[in-house]
């Protein structure tokens, strides 16, 4: 211990400026987010305090990582009695006094200069950290670990980012962007990634530290680059929504209920079928009824996985596929259509392969329709008055309602606490249509960088158009409570009928 | 010339790494921009996002590298006792840049605007002054710092010194004193501020590169830093009205646009509230009427300067403020907003007050008409390509206002009049296009017969006076105070 | 212009601390200068004043008759600078090194380049950083010989190099440099006096000697007193005589101003009864020591 206090001592000697912006910054950010909810127009200040955060928090990283350089073989301390473990340790403790601490402290000020309570919030916050040290902290230490300078770790750290989105559109372009986004079960995802990314950072300081084996340490980066993506691309989705199913609390079967509205003209879905490019698909919507639902909660369909069966045994199914859905037939935006109840009639959309839906569209088939359901409660609904004042929401939320060239936007915040779905409710005060407008975080994610900010945002912003008489605005939101699955079973039904 | 290229040359073999880097950013970038790209659906927005920050830093890296190739710190470098002249060192240096940073950067703006159905050459004053306002901002400023700096470490460590406390500042005074940007004027701001920077790090690297002047090299970054901070933060200035009555197109009658109480109108109902930075002071309403406007012509008011007097008070003067305005009701009546000290509108609301003062205008002519086709794309003059299915355009730079008229009465009023009046761009970002939102929609069964939209475009920057006599202020307090 | 380098009453101070104080040397064109002083006598320091990269405090100084502080390209184009403390462009290797370097200078001559390359043993497509330390500083040689400079400045060129190493610099420098003026400092007085011929010591940033090398030996001289008896060192002893010191019936001293007849008339004034006197030559070595020790007894 006391070899790792020296070396701690000498870094912190070595690297006090480097620190004191870290430290500055984070004070100047404990500001902003302490006078945050009096002044919203601080967000672009919020969101760019904290990009210096994050980039200073990195460099300094890289810094006391190559204060005592792992490759090459000139070192002084090479030849010098220096236990490895020592050496990691002072690292990590550095770290964690000087980026981990300041980042948390700020935090806690914030809330408290808030006026909020920093204990009831702290099992979050720490959560946090973990997350921070995790997916941050640890591999750009992991990947300073393997580099010589500044120089090479920025030019690394580029490249393999370059690398990486070019992946990335290139599956975007062949499997679709749909394919990537995991809905609700994106943070079952995220939350292993986490794990393999920040085990293999783990391991490669490890490795470094107590071998200095550059060059397998490197491979080991290349790989962990890589990891979290491919485990994302083998995973099921299925299996992700199954884990959270499974940890979700139990639904009553007779709830959310699937059947066919066999009065219903099939003919009526005003919509098309949204397909995947290089896709050869035919879309086939069914009209259903969904009831059950729980009075004052809301449902959409995730995914859905369409099985046909034919008699001859033949089987087609499409797996989880995120193009299949429950819309209902409105005009409101493409994604507020999967939103239940709500105006219009629901309907099944999904796509069946071409060739096989061809070669059974006149045959009495067996389809068997999975759709995977969250549902979403613990209702909170807010009038909003058109004003530059600030508007409490519950659980520590607040709200200010901007008229854009008459368009009301609502501009609403929370702590620490996202909301899985909001409504934007626009009423008129005596006649006329409501106006509503839904969006789904998980259907519509937002992704900020600010990985420091405690103060989540719940809506979006955009504006609305307004009814034509004087109206009210409501702002409501909605949790995720429950996920789970329903089967719709249509025996003897023709494809070419849909 | 021998010399130049040959450290040209050795700059691209030692930084083609760099370089390479920076080019593949700068295509992603160019193929994800969210401004002209549809981003909803995009699986990882945090990647996007982060593209934004890193695209700059990769910049930065190749420019910072490119200046480290012979440091003017330290005593050792082996091309100091070498016969080195500080002009080629230098020419070799902007030839690289241009070579591999400006060059880049101008054929990917060239190419976005392609593919976005908006043509480079009819652009390419546009694509030119992006290339000087990014050189000037985002280029020569880091190369001055790199000059002053030995290692990477130290010019990031560098920058962050100057960076925090700069921007802290600047966000610092534009919350202390929100509203007090330029307008439509702030194009002369921010020239302004690029002709600053631009100077500034041009001095330091001539200092560094003729003389190795460090210590006085480091004073004269921090000196233009610093200057570049006061003239962000200075408050209108009048003369920059003067400079933007250059480029009126159209000579107003001296006694057209006269602006005078009305003594006729009442309060107006509550104003939706268009910001969260609304100025300090209470807010007042005045009616006024605006006489004798040549036909065609729209007014709206860019800054706004008033005295009161009166009460046995000291006169209070506010200073030319922003986004003031006069606001214009479809009835045709007008109110001039004015915000007063707080303190002393409750010293005076019930006192006689003569209100007197200055108002700079700029004047709107309507070009042109275009009858909205509800599901197809249009080719805006003066603005460029827009949808007005997703109720936006894209263009380099905005020269007109769009607008949706149903007969003779706005339909949908025009975005805020007065937001830019740039005869070129001031933006040094990478990316050429900026989204412009169509204040409309066509929705539902309403016909789209009886609309069109209409291209206004500014054509004359006036001031007038005006001087109100005997009002009790209390009588005009605003309800959106 | 008959000298290469002159200073005048040269003084550098950094901050509060002198390092040079008033120096003034003349480097006669063609000759082989060497400076050589104890470490931290202020020796790199006085070059990189000559070389223009550090500014004097007070004083001047000339190089190839253009005022040190206005060297720029058009002078350094014909003068070769290596130090050991050179910072090269460690990427680049050797061949590509001479091949960049090479439009800087009109007198650059690619087949001397070769043949420098050839007799160091250079390797053209090995990088600098690879190089031991005796092979970059041959690189650095190599690369301020090519273009047949007037003069050479060498800041410690030796240090930690090997025997054979120092031989083949030696031997490369000499045989490139005949109409050159070569001024070296160094610590390596052995090596130095088997080819310098001016000299001129350091000491605190004072310059205590600068003459040719052979005047310097010549008046240097170890005496031998020998006596029957163990004499007595008389109280009035010359300033020239340094060092004294009795070993039973002999007295030694360095006599630092020999000449014969003045010498031997002066021992007999102050040692009538000396048997006998031998006068023996100084290696430079022995003469600085000598020279050291007495300015350490003075302090």
């Amino acid at each position: 211990m006391r070899q790792t206090l020296r070396i701690l001592r000498k870094d912190v000697r070595h690297l006090w400026p480097r620190i004191a912006v870290v430290v500055f910054l984070a004070a100047v950010y404990a500001y902003i987010e302490a006078i945050f909810p009096r002044n919203p127009m601080l967000m672009f200040a919020e969101g760019g305090c904290g990009l210096l955060l994050m980039l200073a928090a990195w460099f300094v990283v890289v810094s006391v990582i190559h204060e005592d350089r792992l490759t090459g073989n000139n070192q002084f301390w090479i030849t010098r009695p220096y236990s490895w473990r020592s050496l990691l340790l002072a690292k990590a403790l550095f770290i964690l006094l000087f980026l981990n601490l300041p980042v948390l402290l700020a935090q806690i000020a914030g809330l408290a200069g808030a006026g909020l309570s920093p204990a009831h919030y702290l099992p979050k916050l720490l959560w946090r950290q973990l997350g921070f040290a995790a997916m941050s902290l640890a591999p750009v230490a992991a990947l300073a670990a393997v580099t010589a300078n500044l120089v090479q770790f920025a030019m690394t750290f580029l490249a393999i980012f370059a690398g990486l989105y070019a992946l990335f559109l290139g599956m975007a372009v062949t499997v679709g962007t749909d394919a990537l986004a995991w809905g609700s079960a994106g943070p079952v995802v995220v939350a292993c990634q986490s794990a393999i990314t920040s085990l293999f950072g783990v391991s490669i300081c490890v490795l470094q530290y107590s071998r200095r084996a550059t060059t397998a340490a490197r491979w080991l980066v290349a790989c962990g680059v890589v990891a979290p993506w491919i485990f994302a691309t083998l995973v099921p989705w299925g299996a992700a929504f199954a884990v959270l199913a499974k940890r979700s609390p139990a639904v009553d079967p007779t709830a959310v209920r699937l059947s066919l509205d066999p009065a219903r003209d099939r003919n009526a879905w005003p919509g098309g079928s949204v397909v995947r490019p290089h896709q050869d698909v035919v879309g086939i919507s069914l009209p259903i009824h969904v009831t059950g639902i729980p009075a004052g909660m809301e449902t959409f369909s995730e995914r859905v996985a369409v099985t046909v069966e034919t008699p001859g045994g033949e089987t087609w199914s499409s797996g989880w596929d995120s193009l299949n859905a429950i819309r209902r037939s409105t005009q409101v935006s493409f994604l507020s259509k999967q939103i239940l109840p709500g105006a219009g009639s629901p309907w099944l959309e999904a796509n069946i392969d071409r060739s096989f839906f061809n070669k059974f569209s006149t045959t009495p088939v067996h389809l068997r329709i999975t759709v995977a359901f969250t549902l979403l409660g613990k209702p909170t609904t807010t009038r909003l008055t058109v004003s530059n004042r600030r508007q409490p929401l519950p659980d520590d939320g607040f709200c200010y309602l901007q008229s854009n060239t008459g368009f009301p936007s609502p501009l609403c915040f929370a702590a620490l606490r996202k909301a899985a779905e909001y409504m934007v409710r626009l009423q008129p005060l005596e006649t006329g249509d409501v106006q509503e407008y839904e969006s789904v975080e998980s259907l519509q994610p937002t992704g900020t960088l600010n990985v420091f900010s405690i103060w989540e945002r719940l809506s979006s912003g955009v504006g609305y158009k307004p009814p034509p008489s004087p109206y009210a605005v409501f702002f409501e939101t909605r949790q995720a409570v429950a996920h789970f699955e329903r089967v719709l079973d249509l025996q003897a039904v023709r494809l070419g009928e849909m | 010339m021998k010399r130049v290229t040959q450290v040209f040359r050795k700059d691209a073999a030692h930084l083609w790494p760099q370089i390479l880097i920076f080019l593949a950013m700068l295509v992603l970038f160019a193929c994800e921009d969210p401004t002209y790209t549809s981003q909803r659906n995009h699986g990882f927005p945090s990647l996007t996002n982060l593209l934004y920050l890193l695209l700059p830093l990769s910049c930065w890296l190749l420019v910072i590298a490119l200046v480290h190739e012979e440091t003017p710190i330290g005593h050792n470098q082996y091309w100091l006792t070498r016969p080195f002249t500080w002009t080629d060192l230098l020419a070799a240096k902007a030839l690289f840049l241009l070579a591999f940073v400006n060059l880049p950067v101008f054929l990917c703006q060239a190419a976005v605007l392609a593919a976005n159905g908006i043509s480079p050459a009819g652009h390419l004053t546009d694509l030119l002054a992006k290339q000087v306002f990014f050189l000037a901002l985002l280029v020569l400023p880091v190369a001055a710092l790199a000059a002053v700096t030995k290692g990477l470490g130290r010019t990031i460590l560098g920058g962050l010194l100057l960076a925090v406390p700069l921007a802290m500042t600047a966000a610092l005074l534009a919350y202390l004193a929100p509203g007090s940007g330029w307008g439509g004027l702030a194009w002369i701001r921010a020239s302004a501020v690029a002709a600053v920077a631009f100077g500034g790090a041009v001095v330091v690297l001539f200092l560094q590169y003729t003389r190795r002047r460090t210590a006085l090299s480091r004073a004269v970054l921090a000196a233009a830093a610093m200057l570049v901070l006061l003239l962000w933060a200075t408050p209108p200035w009048q003369r920059a009205f003067v400079l933007q009555s250059w480029f009126s197109t159209q000579q107003i009658d001296p006694q057209a646009v006269r602006v005078s109480f009305d003594p006729r109108h009442d309060v107006p109902l509550p104003a939706p509230a268009s910001n969260l930075t609304p100025p300090h002071g209470t807010r007042l309403d005045i009616p006024i009427q605006v006489q004798d406007i040549p036909p065609g012509i729209e007014v709206a008011a860019d800054w706004t300067q008033v005295q009161a007097e009166g009460g046995g008070l000291a006169p209070w003067r506010s200073g030319w403020a922003v986004n003031w305005g006069i606001r214009h009701e479809p009835t045709g009546k007008r109110w001039l907003i004015v915000f007063v000290d707080s303190d002393y509108f409750d010293r005076i609301k019930d006192a006689s007050v003569r209100l007197h003062g200055s108002v700079d205008l700029t004047l709107f002519a309507r070009t042109s008409s275009l009858p909205p086709d509800r599901f197809a794309d249009l080719d805006v003059p003066g603005i460029g390509p827009c949808s007005i299915m997703k109720l936006r355009c894209l263009s380099p730079l905005p020269r007109a206002i769009l607008a949706v008229v149903s007969g003779k009465s706005f339909l949908y009023p025009p975005a805020n009049r007065t937001d830019d009046y740039a005869p070129y761009p001031t933006s040094p970002w990478f990316g050429p296009l900026q989204e412009y939102s169509v204040p409309a929609a066509f929705e539902g069964k309403r016909p789209v017969t009886d609309m069109a939209l209409v291209l206004e475009t500014p054509v004359a920057h006036i001031q007038r006076s005006f001087d109100f006599q005997s009002l009790r202020l209390a009588d005009y307090l605003s309800a959106d105070n | 212009m008959n000298c290469a380098i002159r200073t005048y009453d040269l003084t550098k101070a950094f901050r509060r601390t002198p390092v040079l104080n008033g120096i003034s040397l003349e480097v006669p064109a063609g000759s082989i200068y060497a400076l050589v002083g104890p470490n931290g006598a202020g020796k790199t320091t006085t070059i990189k004043v000559l070389m223009n990269i550090f500014p004097p405090t007070s004083g001047r100084s000339e190089v190839l008759d253009a005022d040190s502080r206005r060297l720029g390209p058009r002078h350094f184009a014909q003068i070769g600078y290596v130090s050991e403390n050179q910072e090269l462009p460690d990427w680049m290797t050797v061949g590509y090194f001479l091949d960049y370097l090479a439009p800087f200078y009109p007198t650059w001559d690619h087949a001397l380049a070769g043949d420098l390359l050839r007799q160091f043993q250079l390797t053209p497509d090995r990088k600098l950083k690879d190089l031991s330390r005796g092979m970059r500083m041959k690189a650095a040689l190599a690369s301020s010989l090519a273009y047949r400079p007037k003069l050479i400045v060498l800041d410690e060129p030796f240090t930690g190099l090997d025997a054979l190493v120092r031989d083949e610099l030696i031997e490369g420098l000499l045989a490139r440099a005949e109409n050159t003026t070569i001024f070296i400092s160094s610590h390596d007085l052995a090596e130095i006096e088997s080819f310098a011929s001016h000299i001129g010591y350091l000491e605190q940033g004072r310059l205590r000697i600068s003459e040719e090398l052979e005047t310097l030996s010549a008046r240097f001289r170890e005496i031998v007193l020998t006596f029957e008896t163990a004499p007595e060192l008389p109280r009035e002893w010359p300033e020239t005589w340094l060092q004294p010191e009795t070993a039973g019936t002999v007295v030694r001293f360095v006599e630092t101003q020999f000449d014969p007849e003045q010498t031997a008339a002066n021992a007999r004034r102050l040692f009538p009864d000396f048997r006998d006197m031998a006068s023996n030559g100084m290696p430079l070595r022995s003469i600085f020591v000598t020279l050291a020790k007495a300015s350490r007894d003075a302090r």
